[in-house]
């Protein structure tokens, strides 16, 4: 029968050891970081969200302005405050587009006479997606929709009319002649008054939850980023 | 009787943003058109009275309207669901009225136009995209004046 040496020990070949040794010291720094994160955090913060909480639509963003309130960083706390209401802003109008509808949809059983098929389009603006967005209220009487995005005529002109005459791609114009010369300075002179420049364009030609939603996309990331480097310091 | 097609129906301007003192119309181009409702008609109500005169200028009020069934295929029916514009096989009662001349229906549709120049403006035009910046009025008058020119219903439906 063979008996084990008693008292001697003797080289066991680990493969795996490095590996185990080299996991535990990475979770103890690990667990040290986490440590120094939450003391230095003050008192009474609920603390900076993570890389990728940040990137949540008004929670992420929410967070970082408590967090920066209660640390007494008012302008952070400002600033993530905006791109939390512009995110439910955001919300507010998606949620309201699809009230409305959100999308025309051509009714393909409708039959139309021979000489008006050659006029018209199963999407055209004036004859059937104007009318039905005037019904749905996205419209109000009086009221010119202007293609901020996908231009009726120039280079929009290539564009499927199913994709440029929607709801999304319709800023409404101020009611009445106002309304009528800011549409027409969008693209040229308008009976006298010059075209308006890029910013005016901007401004007046593309609707607010484009503008925050641009706001948003940038936001993010950089409130994120932000966070993150300063959780690194 | 029955009507014959195109007819023209004449309408209350219905719906959450409508003005109901104001008359608008739709077009119908065949029985079939006619005998299909959109979810949001059927919602206001907008069939309800409406007046249809068909392509011999005769005259019915539609006094009563049945949804029977949805509007096939499936997958159309359940997408306009989804963006609220499904479409639904109507069966309406109709009232016969007295018929009307073709110059008594041009006025009324060119009345139509003009209290509603919403749904005929050309948006384009009038900001002068594509030329010169045209006048709305002007713009509605020359609509007026085409189907003034039309020689029948059937005309008026093909010009509009």
């Amino acid at each position: 029968m063979a008996r084990m040496p008693q008292g001697q020990p003797r080289p066991v070949p680990d493969p795996e050891g490095e590996r185990y040794d080299e996991m535990l010291r990475q979770e103890r720094l690990e667990r040290a970081r986490a440590e120094a994160a939450e003391a230095s955090r003050p008192p009474g913060s609920v603390g900076h969200p993570e890389l990728l909480e940040s990137l949540i639509p008004v929670w992420g963003s929410g967070r970082e302005a408590v967090a920066d309130f209660q640390e007494g960083v008012y302008t952070g706390a400002a600033l993530n405050g905006a791109l939390a209401a512009s995110d439910l802003f955001l919300a507010s109008s998606l949620a309201k587009g699809v009230a409305k509808g959100g999308f025309y949809v051509v009714n393909a059983g409708a039959k139309t006479s021979a000489k008006k098929a050659s006029k018209t389009t199963p999407y055209s603006w004036d004859d059937k997606v104007r009318p039905w967005m005037g019904k749905q209220g996205y419209l109000a009487k009086g009221q010119a929709g202007h293609h901020w995005a996908i231009p009726q005529n120039g280079w929009g002109k290539n564009v499927p009319e199913w994709l440029k005459n929607q709801p999304w791609n319709i800023k409404p114009m101020p009611e009445g002649p106002v309304g009528a010369e800011m549409h027409g300075r969008m693209t040229g002179r308008y009976k006298g008054k010059p075209k308006f420049n890029a910013l005016e364009q901007y401004i007046y030609g593309t609707p607010a939850w484009s503008k925050t939603a641009t706001g948003a996309a940038v936001g993010h990331p950089a409130a994120a980023a932000k966070a993150e480097s300063e959780k690194r310091r | 009787m029955n009507p014959t097609f195109p007819a023209i129906g004449f309408r209350r301007d219905v719906g959450r943003y409508g003005t109901p003192d104001l008359e608008k119309f739709d077009e119908f181009l065949s029985a079939e058109d006619f005998a299909i409702c959109d979810q949001w008609e059927l919602k206001y109500g907008a069939r309800n009275g409406m007046v249809l005169v068909d392509s011999n200028l005769n005259c019915w009020r539609v006094t009563n309207v049945k949804r029977l069934r949805i509007r096939r295929p499936l997958w159309s029916y359940l997408l306009r669901l989804l963006v609220q514009q499904a479409l639904y096989w109507v069966d309406q009662d109709l009232e016969p009225l007295e018929p009307i001349t073709l110059d008594q229906l041009k006025d009324r549709i060119a009345a139509s136009i003009l209290s509603n120049p919403d749904d005929w403006r050309d948006d384009e035009a009038i900001a002068g995209e594509d030329g010169p910046p045209q006048d709305e009025q002007e713009l509605l008058y020359a609509i007026v004046a085409g189907v003034r020119a039309a020689d029948s219903v059937e005309g008026i439906v093909d010009f509009l």
